[in-house]
């Protein structure tokens, strides 16, 4: 473990350096985010080189779903339909990595249909690194930095997850779950797991067919809580594709007031 | 450590043939490479951006319209203007061989026409990476 404790010893300096200067390129940020994800540096080392932590409120937003369900193409129209100039916005896009080679094929940066948004938005795209809860070992430590690097809105993308990947839930203020209107009947819904985390459930409508009798049951469910009566999860009917629903999404991100993230620390 | 290399796979321009560019990037994904792939139509001014913000160590451009001098010539001239010139970048695609030399003049380390075996390019890229 010596070579590992030297080499992160390395990477904590530059990472100081970095956290240090008061305006960050894309590049820095960048090559911070590789030097965390490399030596696998914990937040609290983060928090113990960092001479000046931010006292801004971040905000972050967590994206999730199954495979293709429209999670990236989504976050197309979000940016899309944004003043992009009035934020500073990073997009953490999270895709697995192969088990057997442990490499990985990245490919969400390919569904934002306008480069003009990337001359606006850090985008970086990660593989799992062997982590199995939809994101990735180093997301809190990445995390920390984005906040401390002058970010003022964050959304991650989850790998596409199933029913079990629930970590995203540990890092954002709001998780819009994108889910297909043909996911199954009620029982489903009342399972553990991610319906259970999900703040907002945005069904993806795609093509002519809306199952109705799953809209209705959907809504129900999240007014029907009989243990959590002030449940605040919601349903939005929208499309990916058009954009349909995004306007609804960014009203809820402008309403996150509180800071997950500091009160999770205090 | 938790390291994997990161390599861009684009494709720049009016060309839509991206089944090469697809298959090296599921190769080179067999080979334990992070692969960032592009997608269609991008410009030399993008790749370069994406290359920053992705942090890669090597960028291979497939292209098979036949506007590989042009294209490379901006891409190269983007790469000089961001500071990027430590980047690894090497072409894939229909490239006649009278080509090969005007576009390794540029800066282009390696060309693989069309026919070239996958392992040569793992091969070439694992010896390469990081020696410029």
């Amino acid at each position: 473990m010596i070579i590992g404790d030297s080499n992160n010893h390395v990477a904590l300096e530059s990472l100081r350096e970095i956290l240090s200067l008061s305006q960050k390129t894309d590049r820095e940020i960048a090559r911070g985010i590789t030097l965390i994800e490399e030596n696998l540096i914990q937040k609290k080392a983060l928090v113990s080189i960092n001479s000046n932590p931010t006292s801004k409120q971040t905000k972050c937003v967590g994206i999730t779903g199954a495979a293709g369900v429209g999670k990236s193409t989504l976050l197309n129209k979000l940016l899309q339909s944004q003043n992009l100039s009035k934020h500073r916005i990073a997009v953490i896009a999270i895709d697995p990595s192969s088990k057997r080679t442990r490499g990985a094929v990245l490919g969400d940066r390919i569904r934002i249909t306008e480069s003009s948004i990337f001359e606006f938005v850090y985008f970086r795209s990660m593989a799992t690194r062997g982590a199995y809860g939809g994101v990735n070992k180093s997301i809190e430590s990445i995390l920390y930095f984005l906040r401390n690097s002058g970010f003022d809105l964050i959304i991650i993308e989850t790998v596409g997850v199933g029913q079990n990947e629930i970590e995203i839930s540990e890092y954002v203020d709001l998780v819009i779950h994108v889910i297909d209107c043909n996911t199954g009947d009620e029982v489903q819904l009342e399972k553990a797991g991610l319906m259970e985390i999900s703040d907002v459930f945005f069904i993806n409508i795609r093509g002519d067919s809306i199952n109705h009798q799953f809209v209705s049951k959907l809504k129900n469910h999240v007014t029907n809580s009989p243990s959590t009566p002030t449940s605040t999860q919601r349903v939005i009917l929208g499309s990916s594709l058009s954009g349909k629903g995004s306007d609804e999404i960014w009203d809820l991100i402008d309403l996150i007031d509180k800071d997950s993230f500091l009160e999770r620390n205090k | 450590m938790n390291r994997s290399i990161r390599v861009l796979i684009a494709k720049v321009g009016l060309d839509g043939h991206d089944r090469g560019a697809k298959i090296v990037s599921r190769t080179l994904r067999d080979a334990g490479f992070e692969v960032i792939y592009s997608g269609l139509h991008q410009t030399p001014k993008d790749l370069v951006r994406t290359a920053i913000q992705e942090d890669v160590r090597a960028i291979g451009v497939s292209i098979l319209s036949g506007a590989h001098l042009e294209h490379f010539q901006k891409l190269f001239l983007e790469l000089k203007n961001r500071d990027m010139n430590q980047v690894l970048v090497f072409a894939g695609g229909v490239i006649p061989p009278e080509d090969i030399e005007l576009l390794r003049e540029m800066g282009v380390q390696r060309v693989f026409t069309s026919g070239s075996s996958l392992d040569e390019i793992v091969f070439w890229l694992k010896e390469n990476i990081g020696k410029i």
